[in-house]
C-alpha cells in the first residue's frame, strides 16, 4: 500500500510545501493557508478516489472539478449554497462577484496583501488547479520530475513580484519538495525496468519480505541534494547582494533591512533616529529656495503599538514621475513652494525629499515613481545619492475658519490611517478625554493635543529618549515626558487616531540652516518626524507637537503654538490654517474597527479596514493573472501536439481524399485504390507505432516494420505468433496464411482477443504488402487495394495496437504528446491531392494494357508472398 | 529504364515467375536430400546460380562444403568439372594448355576443367596465388585466353569454390581481386543436433551423392537467368543499394569498402532473391538479405580492429549489420517518387 500511494503522498506534500511560496505575498497566515491546505487535500483526494474506482479519465476530471466547485463554495460562499455545499445559481453569481473583486484587489493592492474574500477564491482556484495538474503528471502520467513545472509556476509568481524573492524558508521547502519528486522519479524509473536487485549483503536485510531495502544510492542522492540545498540557501547570505539584503550589506550606514515593505529595506523611523543620534554632523542636502519648508520624504501609516512603519510602496510604470505628476486633490487654500535640491553622496535613501506634495519635478534621472496617497517619490533601483533636481510642491494652507468648518466623512480608503492596536494603555483614553474637554470640533481637539505636547510638561531630549521597546509610548506620555520628534509625532498620531481621525507620521527634514550663499544646508541633525492629520475637504495637514531646542520646529500658522510660541505664524513649518468642525465619526473612540467605516458593510468589513490606496497596483497583479489567464494558453499549447496528430489522422483517413477513392469509396469493393492513399495509410501506421513507442527505424522496410508491430502484438499472449523478423523466412508470419480467416470476414467488436490480434496482424500484413507494392513495384503491378479496405485495415490495426498499449498513463501521454508529432519530422506529404473534392468515376492512373490484374475486377492480388 | 522492355517480354509474369520458383524448389529439394537443415545456405546458392554469379563456401573442414557444391552441381544436367586446388597446382591445370601435336605439327589447345557449366573448386585457398589467379578472367568475363587465343565459355557458367578460413593451416588468403569476383560467400555452420543425427542415420552407410539426379538442365537455367534479369528494381531500391555500398566505403572500421562490382552483384542477387520469392519487383528486404553474403567477403577491416583476434568474417558481418541498421530504406527528404521517373 505504501508503495502504491507514495506518488500521491509526495504530490500532496510537494503541493503543500510549495504553497509556502505564497506566504510573503499575503499579510497574515491563517486566512489563506487554511483554504490552500483544504484545496490541496480535496484535489488529491478526489483524484485518488476516482483512480481507485478505475473511472475513465474524463469522469475523473469531472469529479475533480466538482470537488473544486464544492471546495470554493464551502470556503467562499457557504451562505449561498444548499446545505452549505451544493452550489446554486446565487453561489455562481456571488463567486463571480468575488472573483471580480479579487481581480480588482490584485490590481490595487500592494504586497503583503491583507485578507480579501475575493483573493481567497482566486487562491483556491489557482492552488486547486495546480494540484490537479501536478497530480495528473506525477501519479497518472508517472512523470514526477515534470510535476515540478506547475510548482515552479507558483514560485515564479512570487519571485517575480516580491523584490526580495520568496525567501529562504519557502525556497528551502520548495526545493525539498522537488527533491522528493526527483526521488520518486528515480524510483519509478527503476520500477519500469523491474524490481531493484539487492546485493548479497543487503539481500539478507529484507529477504523475501518483498519490501526492498532503501538503496544506498538513494541515501547518497538524498544526502547530496540536501547538502546542495543547504549551500544554496546559506551561501548567498554571505555574498554581497545587489539590493543590500545580504548579511554583508553595502548600506551599512542605515542598518540592515528587515521590513516587510516591498520598497524599502530601511525602516524610515529607525533611520531618523539613527541620523539624529549619529556622532558626526553630515551634510545631506543643499536646498536653494525662497520658501523654506519641511522636506518630506514619506509618511508612515502602519502602527504596531510601538513603532510606525511604512506601508508597502507600490507604483506601476504609469506612476513614473518622468510621465508628469498628477494634480493633488486639495481643498481650501494652498501654498506652493519651489526648491532646487542637491543631494550629497552621503544621503543614500530611496525617497526623494520634497517640500510638500510634488506637482512638478525636473532634472531627475532614473526610474522614480510617485506613490499617490503618501506623496512619496521613490525608487527601488536608484538611490538618492548625488541626485539634483528642481521641484515644485503644494501644501494645504487653510485658514483656521476653514478648518473649523471642515466637515465630512472619512473615506473608506483612509481607514488604514485610523487603525490602532487593541492593547493600548488604558491611561491614554483618560488623557485624551482630559485634553479634549471643551473642544467641540475635530480641529479643536487636534489642536489641543498639539498644544499639550508642546506644553511645558514635555522636554525635548535627544539623549534620554526612550527607545522603541514595549510601552515606550506610555512611558513617554506618563512617566519620563522626555523625548524627541519620534516620540512627539507618534504620540500625537496615536491620540488623534483615537479620535477616529486619520493621522500618520511624516518623516523628512526641517528646513535647515541658511548658508552665506543663500542655500539651506540640511544635515542629519535636521532629520525630523511630524504628524499629519487628515481633514475633510482640506487633505493631509501637518502639525508640529515637537518643540525642538534649536527652535527649528515652530508650529504651523493654522495651529499656532499658544502661549509659548506667539511668533509661530512666521515659522517656515507646515503651513496651513485651522478650522475644525465636529466630525461625525469623531466620537467613535479608540476602537479601530468602529472607525469611520460608515460605508463598510457587514461582509466587507475588511474592505474598509484595509482599504487600499488607489493606483498603487504594481508588481502584485501578476500572480493570479499568471495562474489563471496563462492557464488557458498553456493548456492549449499542451493540447496542440495531440490536435495536430488527430488532424493528420483525419486527413489521411478521410474518404475521397484521393481522387481514386471517389465514387467507389462508398461501396468499397471493386474500386481501384490509389497509391497515395496507400502511402497515407502507411504513414499513419508509422505514426501510430511512434506514438506507442514502437521503434521503426528508417532502415526498416515495410515488412520489417510490420514485423516489429506484429511482435508488439505478440507481447500479448496469443496463439500462433512468435516474434518475427522479416529476414527469418521468406514469408512474414504476420501475413495472412491461406487457411486463416480472410480479410473480408467481419470484425466483430467483441471478438476474442486472439482473433482480434490475428485480424490485426492480417491487416498489418496487407498494409505492408500494399505499401511495398506502391513503393517498389512497377506501376503496372502496384494495384493498390480499394480505399475502403485500406481505411478499414488501418483502423483495425491501429485500434488493436492502441488497445494493448499497456499503462493508462502511457496511453494518455501518447495521446497528449504524440511522439510522432514531437520527435519525428513530418514526412513530406505523399503527393498533392488535386481532385480530392471531385469524385471521379474512372481510375486515376491509366492502366497498362498488359497489366495482368486489369481483368480482375475483384480485390487485387494480395502480395505475391502470401500466395505461396 | 531497363526493366520495361524486359517486362513486355513476359508472357505472364506471374506464371513465368511461378515456373522459376517451381524449378528452384526442385533443385532445393534435390540438394536437401544431401544437406539437412541448411535452407539459408541453399537459398543463397540458388540465388547465386540464378544471378549468374560464383559462390564461395567458406568454413571449417568437414561441415559439408564440398557436399553442397557437388549436390548443387549434380542436380543440374550440365557439364560439371571439379578442380582440387593443391599447393602445386599450376594455372594451366585450370585453364588448359596448348600442347604440341605431332600429327598436325602444331600447337593444339587442350581445354582445362574450367570449360564446363559448373566448376567446383575445392580448397581453393590451398593453391598458389598464381593458380588462383587463373580463375580471374574466366569468372568475370566468361572466357579463357591462352597463348593469345581467347576461348569463350558456354553459359551457364558458375564457379563454386570451397575454402577453409584463413586461420587454418596451409591456407593462403585469396587476393582481393579474386574475392571480389565471387558473388557471394556463405558459410555452412555446424548442423543442428537433430540434423546431425539424421545425417548419421542416412549417410552412415552409403554416399548420398549417388542418389542425386539432375532435376533441371542448363537450357532451363539460361532461361531462368534471363527471366531474373527482368525483375523490376525501383529507383528507391537502386538508391538504397548505392547508399549501402557507399556506407561500407565510409565506415570508420573499414579500410577497403565494397566495389562497384559489388553493387552490381548485389542488385543481381536481389533480383534473383525476389524472383525466388515469386515477386516481380525487388524489395529492400531482398537487398538486406543478400547484403551480408554479397558484401562481407569483400570488405577489409582495419588491422587494429582485427587485432582483437575476432575472425575477419565476423568483424565484417558485424560492420555490415551495423550499416544495415543505419542506412535508411528511403532517403530522408528525398521523398518517394511515386511514379518513377519516366
Amino acid at each position: 500500500m505504501n508503495r502504491r500511494f507514495a506518488p500521491t503522498a509526495v504530490t500532496t506534500v510537494a503541493c503543500l510545501l510549495s504553497s509556502s511560496a505564497l506566504s510573503r505575498l499575503f499579510d497574515g497566515t491563517r486566512w489563506w493557508l487554511v483554504p490552500v491546505v483544504i484545496a490541496v487535500l480535496v484535489a488529491v483526494v478526489t483524484a485518488t478516489v476516482s483512480r481507485l474506482l478505475r473511472l475513465p479519465t474524463v469522469a475523473g476530471l469531472v469529479i475533480s472539478l466538482a470537488g473544486l466547485a464544492v471546495t470554493v463554495t464551502l470556503l467562499c460562499a457557504r451562505g449561498t449554497a444548499l446545505l452549505g455545499l451544493i452550489p446554486t445559481p446565487l453561489t455562481v453569481s456571488t463567486l463571480r462577484d468575488l472573483i471580480a473583486d479579487g481581480s480588482s484587489d490584485i490590481s490595487r493592492l500592494a504586497t503583503p496583501v491583507p485578507h480579501r474574500p475575493g483573493l481567497v477564491v482566486l487562491i483556491v482556484l489557482g492552488v486547486y488547479l495546480t494540484t490537479m495538474l501536478v497530480e495528473l503528471i506525477v501519479v497518472t502520467l508517472e512523470r514526477p520530475t515534470l510535476g515540478g513545472l506547475p510548482l515552479l509556476a507558483l514560485y515564479a509568481v512570487s519571485a517575480a513580484i516580491l523584490p526580495g524573492g520568496v525567501g529562504a524558508l519557502a525556497f528551502g521547502l520548495g526545493a525539498v519538495s522537488f527533491v522528493a519528486l526527483l526521488l520518486l522519479d528515480g524510483r519509478l524509473a527503476v520500477g519500469r525496468w523491474g524490481r531493484p536487485v539487492a546485493t548479497s549483503t543487503e539481500a539478507g536485510a529484507y529477504g523475501s519480505a518483498g519490501e526492498p531495502p532503501r538503496p544506498r544510492v538513494a541515501v547518497t542522492a538524498l544526502g547530496v541534494s540536501l547538502a546542495a540545498l543547504v549551500v544554496a540557501v546559506t551561501l548567498p547570505l554571505a555574498l554581497p547582494s545587489l539590493d543590500g539584503a545580504g548579511l554583508v550589506s553595502r548600506r551599512s550606514g542605515y542598518g540592515a533591512g528587515d521590513g516587510p515593505s516591498s520598497a524599502s529595506v530601511v525602516q524610515p523611523i529607525v533611520s531618523v533616529s539613527q541620523q539624529l543620534h549619529a556622532d558626526a554632523t553630515i551634510p545631506l542636502l543643499r536646498v536653494r529656495t525662497e520658501t523654506p519648508r519641511y522636506l518630506r520624504l514619506t509618511a508612515l501609516e502602519n502602527f504596531d503599538g510601538q513603532l510606525f512603519t511604512l506601508r508597502a510602496l507600490n507604483a506601476t510604470r504609469d506612476d513614473r514621475v518622468s510621465g508628469g505628476l498628477p494634480k493633488p486633490q486639495l481643498g481650501g487654500t494652498t501654498s506652493t513652494a519651489s526648491a532646487e535640491v542637491t543631494i550629497s553622496d552621503r544621503f543614500n535613501e530611496l525617497y526623494l525629499p520634497v517640500p510638500g506634495i510634488p506637482t512638478k519635478i525636473k532634472g531627475l534621472v532614473g526610474d522614480w515613481r510617485l506613490v499617490d496617497p503618501t506623496g512619496t517619490i521613490f525608487s527601488t533601483r536608484t538611490s538618492t545619492a548625488g541626485v539634483r533636481y528642481q521641484v515644485e510642491a503644494v501644501s494645504p494652507d487653510p485658514t483656521r475658519a476653514q478648518l473649523l468648518s471642515s466637515n465630512g466623512r472619512v473615506p473608506a480608503d483612509l481607514a488604514v490611517d485610523t487603525l490602532l492596536p487593541a492593547n493600548l494603555d488604558g491611561r491614554l483614553r483618560t488623557l485624551l478625554t482630559t485634553l479634549t474637554q471643551g473642544a467641540t470640533t475635530t480641529y479643536e481637539k487636534v489642536y489641543a493635543i498639539q498644544e499639550y505636547l508642546r506644553g511645558p510638561t514635555f522636554t525635548y531630549d535627544l539623549q534620554g529618549a526612550p527607545t522603541t521597546q514595549d510601552g515606550a509610548l506610555a512611558a513617554f506620555l506618563f512617566d519620563t515626558h522626555r523625548g524627541y520628534c519620534e516620540q512627539f509625532a507618534s504620540a500625537m498620531t496615536v491620540l488623534v487616531r483615537m479620535l477616529g481621525i486619520p493621522a500618520r507620521v511624516a518623516i523628512g527634514f526641517v528646513p535647515g540652516e541658511q548658508q552665506p550663499d543663500g542655500t539651506y544646508l540640511v544635515t542629519n541633525r535636521q532629520a525630523h518626524a511630524w504628524p499629519e492629520v487628515w481633514f475633510p475637504s482640506v487633505g493631509w495637514l501637518g502639525f508640529e507637537p515637537t518643540r525642538r531646542a534649536d527652535g527649528a520646529t515652530t508650529a504651523p500658522s493654522y495651529a499656532p503654538a499658544g502661549v509659548e510660541d506667539p511668533d509661530a505664524a512666521l515659522a517656515p513649518g507646515p503651513q496651513t490654517e485651522v478650522a475644525p468642525e465636529p466630525d461625525p465619526s469623531t466620537g467613535s473612540g479608540q476602537d479601530p474597527s468602529a472607525a469611520p467605516s460608515a460605508t463598510a458593510t457587514d461582509g466587507a468589513s475588511d474592505t474598509a479596514a484595509d482599504a487600499p490606496h488607489g493606483a498603487t497596483g504594481g508588481g502584485f497583479p501578476w500572480w493570479a493573472i499568471v495562474l489563471l489567464v496563462a492557464a488557458g494558453p498553456v493548456l492549449l499549447a499542451l493540447a496542440v501536439p495531440g490536435l495536430i496528430r488527430l488532424r493528420r489522422r483525419r486527413t489521411r483517413l478521410r474518404p475521397g481524399r484521393h481522387a481514386a477513392g471517389g465514387a467507389g469509396a462508398a461501396s468499397g469493393a471493386g474500386a481501384h485504390g490509389s497509391v497515395d492513399q496507400v502511402h497515407d495509410a502507411w504513414s499513419e501506421l508509422l505514426d501510430v507505432a511512434a506514438d506507442l513507442g514502437v521503434t521503426i527505424r528508417p532502415s526498416d522496410s515495410p515488412r520489417t516494420g510490420v514485423a516489429r508491430l506484429s511482435s508488439y502484438l505478440d507481447a500479448e499472449p496469443t496463439p500462433g505468433g512468435g516474434p518475427v523478423r522479416a529476414n527469418d523466412s521468406p514469408a512474414i508470419s504476420g501475413f495472412p496464411a491461406p487457411d486463416e480467416p480472410g480479410p473480408d470476414d467481419d470484425l466483430t467488436p467483441d471478438a476474442a482477443p486472439s482473433l482480434r490480434y490475428a485480424q490485426a496482424r492480417e491487416a498489418l500484413g496487407r498494409l505492408a504488402a500494399a505499401e511495398e507494392r506502391a513503393r517498389y513495384a512497377p506501376p503496372e503491378l502496384a494495384s493498390p487495394p480499394p480505399p475502403a479496405e485500406i481505411t478499414r485495415d488501418v483502423l483495425i490495426a491501429s485500434d488493436t495496437l492502441w488497445s494493448i498499449a499497456p499503462p493508462r498513463g502511457r496511453r494518455i501521454m501518447a495521446r497528449l504528446a504524440p511522439a510522432s508529432v514531437l520527435y519525428r519530422a513530418p514526412r513530406p506529404a505523399a503527393s498533392p491531392t488535386p481532385d480530392a473534392a471531385i469524385p471521379t468515376e474512372e481510375p486515376p492512373a491509366p492502366i497498362d494494357p498488359h497489366h495482368p490484374d486489369e481483368s480482375d475486377t475483384g480485390r487485387p492480388e494480395p502480395a505475391i508472398s502470401s500466395r505461396r | 529504364m531497363v526493366t520495361d522492355p524486359g517486362l513486355r517480354h513476359w508472357r505472364d509474369p506471374v506464371t513465368d515467375i511461378g515456373h522459376l520458383a517451381e524449378v528452384a524448389g526442385r533443385v532445393r529439394a534435390s540438394v536437401e536430400t544431401v544437406i539437412d537443415g541448411k535452407g539459408e545456405a541453399i537459398t543463397t546458392a540458388l540465388v547465386v546460380l540464378l544471378s549468374e554469379g560464383h559462390l564461395l563456401i567458406e568454413d571449417v573442414p568437414g561441415v559439408g562444403k564440398t557436399m553442397l557444391a557437388k549436390a548443387l552441381a549434380r542436380s543440374i544436367d550440365a557439364r560439371v568439372r571439379r578442380i582440387q586446388f593443391t599447393p602445386d597446382l599450376l594455372p594451366g591445370d585450370v585453364t588448359g594448355v596448348s600442347v604440341y601435336n605431332q600429327g598436325t605439327r602444331d600447337f593444339e589447345f587442350r581445354p582445362g576443367p574450367v570449360f564446363a557449366n559448373i566448376v567446383v573448386g575445392d580448397e581453393i585457398n590451398r593453391a598458389e596465388p598464381k593458380a588462383q589467379s587463373a580463375l580471374l578472367e574466366c569468372m568475370e568475363e566468361h572466357q579463357v585466353t591462352v597463348d593469345g587465343v581467347t576461348y569463350r565459355l558456354e553459359p551457364p557458367f558458375m564457379v563454386i569454390a570451397t575454402q577453409n578460413p584463413v586461420e587454418m593451416e596451409g591456407t593462403r588468403a585469396l587476393p582481393e581481386a579474386q574475392r571480389d569476383r565471387f558473388t557471394a560467400r556463405i558459410s555452412m555452420g555446424y548442423p543442428s543436433p537433430a540434423a546431425e543425427m539424421a545425417m548419421l542415420d542416412s549417410h552412415g552407410s552409403n554416399n548420398p551423392l549417388t542418389g542425386v539426379t539432375p532435376v533441371t538442365d542448363a537450357a532451363e537455367i539460361i532461361r531462368l537467368v534471363a527471366l531474373v534479369r527482368t525483375v523490376h528494381v525501383s529507383p528507391e531500391v537502386r538508391q538504397y543499394i548505392v547508399d549501402l555500398v557507399g556506407a561500407t566505403r565510409a565506415h570508420p572500421d573499414v579500410s577497403l569498402g565494397a566495389s562497384p562490382r559489388a553493387a552490381l552483384h548485389l542488385i543481381r542477387t536481389a533480383r534473383a532473391r525476389a524472383a525466388l520469392d515469386q515477386r516481380a519487383f525487388v524489395l529492400p528486404d531482398d537487398v538486406q538479405e543478400m547484403a551480408i553474403p554479397v558484401l562481407a567477403h569483400r570488405l577489409l577491416a582495419h588491422p587494429e580492429i582485427l587485432l582483437s583476434g575476432e575472425p575477419a568474417t565476423e568483424v565484417c558481418g558485424r560492420i555490415l549489420a551495423d550499416i544495415l541498421d543505419r542506412v535508411p530504406v528511403v532517403r530522408p527528404g528525398g521523398a518517394r517518387p511515386l511514379r518513377h521517373g519516366r
